[in-house]
């Protein structure tokens, strides 16, 4: 009976795999700026000590007008290390960090829940994270949330151990510290809770005060960093960026508005019609015609739901039931409309209620082969529509705001070592970024001309985002026709907004290649100048 | 059962969105306030009748607002969705080949799926808790933790009526156009909920 258990357990974790690491080097198409971010800084540190700017070991990694969390760029070092500088190496952390969250979700839900169905709940909960949209999807870019989330249920885990075995609190807690420096929902979750944990089994707890006021220390000593600059600016801006707190609250008090825009946008991660419908296909989302979760998952959401208030008994059921709202407190402090990365936990909790719905809709079932067959059915179809929403549609459909035709450039511009090249980057801050870290350039050299073109403290709440790049031959940054139409053996590089077809005759360019999307439209172009002879 | 028709109609009276409802069609606002009381006396009452009440009234509801409101665009495309289509009908062409290169395939992509995914979308359309509760507005928010107190005695303790009549709701919704009638169709649950809830915490704290 066990190896039947393990082995359904480990045919679910190889299909997470699947899902997870099969072409992941090119399915999302391009590497987003966030993206090329966090893999050009974890090159750097890996290689220099120091990021793209020159800080050594930062505890926030400065980055196109904001700050990124350092837990991803940290660990990102090694498998850059081992597989080169490439789309892979970047996303492999997120990826193997969404295969550990299948893991840990079949040996959280079985140390949680006491029930005679526990290993079949753990299995199906397992099941539904491995082939959620949502997981899926945030585990195969380079997601600092993804991680922020693998390290959040590591330490609950961890967590549910103590309480049989005390000294893992000690663990625990620094498991949770290390969360709180992986994404910014994290920060706010594991703040709440620590405390909400302690006060739910406090009885047991109490017995041990030694070993709880350890790992209350050991997770205070963990926010050190975040003290250190928490008047810099840098702490707080991502959450200034997003947040409603300074929204004008019309004829409203301020703290009635507050309220009130905490509950509308609770309620917006609570509604069905964001969870199990297509909301959009903007790039927070997931992709075309699809959403968070499958439609069909709704139905044992609710059975889930039914299940865990009638059959599940205990503290597990309570817990779970706290654990809830608490995840959706950092989403519901922001404003956009729905932005699962910020309630990755909170999904994974949806996630959980419809393993437990599937089980009770198979037991509900007296032909059980027949469900599972049922069930069988409905997974390849949600696989297979998965499959042709993100593998094909959401490829051809986004790849041109992800810089997909600029990794192709890499490559052209290897023919053009002997002329200086210009990037126009009016419509992409990352470009400077790519070529650095797919050519691996000398973060040294890097360091030194981004440096000086800070217009603030490393740590700020002003981060400006006009950055040039010279990255030997090539320079990118906005075009200058004064100067650029002038300048001898220098190729223009841009799309058509950049270098319109008025401006070549105009200023006499030759075209001298083209680089083409994913469905062969031209999207930029390379010319050679031509410099008049009234040039100065 | 002692049933309190004045604190029931008052808390059905007190969800500002059946006000909006009266200001665009007044006979279905006051068909939704006599269905929301029979739905009631429907969940609490052993009497057959207001269950058969009940969805005697949907199905008049349903009738009307097929009528008033179904979504046109369900069984034809925009300009912007044809030009998604066509789009699309190149990339499945070269991602999957001779799976997608067949006349079962294009049917399948081109003309049902286009299909399914609006009937989808409506089905979910309404079931978003921000319009059902008018939590735009600040009174609103007094409601929201008796919805959802409500909402999960509703699932933990469920009753026939009550589920049918979610799911007729929810397939009618599928045909309806996103945004009204949708909507009004599962203001009666949204009642029930609250005044459910209402009554759940009440008589927790007097306990």
């Amino acid at each position: 009976m066990i190896n039947v258990r393990f082995l359904i357990l480990f045919s679910v974790v190889f299909l997470s795999v699947l899902l997870r690491f099969y072409r992941l080097e090119d399915v999302p198409a391009g590497f987003h700026q966030d993206e090329v971010s966090q893999a050009y800084n974890a090159f750097s540190i890996i290689t220099s000590g120091h990021d793209r700017y020159g800080e050594y070991f930062p505890i926030l990694f400065r980055s196109f007008g904001s700050y990124q969390p350092p837990v991803y760029t940290y660990l990102s070092g090694i498998p850059i290390l081992v597989f080169g500088n490439t789309v892979f190496a970047a996303r492999f952390l997120s990826a193997l960090a969404g295969v550990g969250l299948v893991v840990l979700t079949y040996f959280i839900v079985t140390t949680l829940i006491e029930s005679k169905y526990k290993y079949q709940i753990g299995v199906l909960s397992a099941f539904a994270v491995a082939i959620s949209p949502w997981a899926i999807h945030f585990s195969r870019r380079v997601v600092e949330g993804n991680v922020g989330l693998f390290f959040f249920m590591l330490a609950l885990y961890i967590f549910l151990l103590s309480l049989k075995k005390q000294k893992l609190f000690i663990f625990a807690a620094l498991t949770l510290g290390i969360s709180t420096h992986a994404y910014y929902s994290e920060r706010v979750i594991a703040v709440l809770f620590l405390p909400l944990f302690l006060f739910f089994f406090r009885k047991h707890f109490l017995k041990y005060k030694k070993i709880v006021s350890v790992g209350l220390v050991i997770f205070a000593i963990s926010q050190i960093p975040h003290i250190w600059i928490l008047t810099s600016g840098a702490f707080a801006r991502r959450f200034d960026q997003v947040s409603y707190f300074n929204n004008d609250p019309g004829d409203l008090p301020k703290i009635l508005y507050i309220t009130r825009e905490f509950i509308r946008h609770f309620f917006i991660y609570i509604s069905p019609k964001n969870l199990f419908a297509d909301t959009g296909s903007e790039l927070a989302r997931v992709s075309p015609n699809l959403g968070v979760f499958y439609s069909w998952f709704f139905l044992p959401f609710v059975v889930g739901i039914y299940y865990l208030s009638k059959k599940i008994q205990g503290n597990a059921r309570r817990f779970i039931w706290v654990l809830l709202p608490l995840f959706l407190v950092p989403a519901s402090l922001t404003g956009d409309v729905f932005y699962p990365l910020r309630t990755l936990e909170y999904l994974w909790i949806v996630s959980l209620f419809v393993g437990i719905g599937i089980l009770a809709l198979l037991n509900f079932f007296k032909r059980k082969r027949y469900a599972l067959l049922f069930l069988g059915f409905l997974t390849f179809y949600s696989l297979f529509s998965f499959y042709i929403s993100y593998f094909i549609l959401f490829q051809y459909e986004t790849s041109e705001y992800v810089g997909a035709s600029y990794i192709k450039l890499v490559d052209e511009l290897n023919n053009y070592k002997d002329k200086h090249i210009v990037i126009d980057s009016g419509r992409d801050f990352a470009i400077g970024a790519r070529i650095a870290y797919f050519n691996a350039y000398d973060p040294n050299k890097l360091a030194k001309s981004l440096r000086s073109q800070l217009k603030s403290d490393y740590y700020s709440s002003d981060v400006n985002l006009d950055e040039v790049y010279y990255i030997d031959n090539i320079e990118v940054r906005p075009t200058i026709w004064i100067k650029d139409r002038c300048a001898k053996d220098t190729i223009l590089i841009g799309d058509t907004l950049a270098i319109s077809e008025e401006q070549v005759k105009e200023h006499n360019l030759i075209k001298v290649f083209e680089v083409e999307t994913i469905d062969m439209d031209v999207v930029l172009r390379g010319y050679a100048t031509n410099p008049p002879s009234n040039c100065k | 059962m002692n049933f309190k028709f004045v604190p029931v109609l008052g808390v059905f009276a007190a969800n500002l969105f059946i006000y909006g409802v009266f200001g665009k069609d007044p006979v279905i606002g006051l068909i939704l306030m006599v269905e929301s009381l029979l739905l009631y006396l429907s969940f609490f009452s052993k009497n057959s009748l207001p269950k058969t009440l009940v969805f005697l009234l949907l199905a008049l509801l349903v009738i009307i607002s097929v009528k008033k409101g179904f979504d046109g665009n369900l069984f034809k495309n925009t300009f912007l969705e044809e030009y998604t289509i066509f789009k699309r009908h190149e990339y499945l062409a070269q991602g999957i080949g001779k799976i997608y290169r067949n006349r079962v395939a294009i049917f399948y992509f081109n003309e049902l799926t286009p299909i399914l995914s609006k009937f989808s979308r409506n089905l979910f359309a309404s079931l978003d808790i921000n319009y059902l509760l008018n939590l735009e507005n600040i009174f609103s928010l007094l409601f929201t933790l008796p919805f959802v107190v409500g909402i999960y005695s509703l699932i933990s303790e469920p009753k026939r009526a009550v589920i049918l009549y979610f799911l007729v709701a929810f397939l009618a919704s599928g045909f309806l156009a996103q945004g009204s009638y949708g909507l009004y169709l599962f203001l009666p649950l949204v009642n029930l909920a609250v005044y459910l809830g209402l009554d759940r915490m009440i008589a927790f704290v007097r306990r």
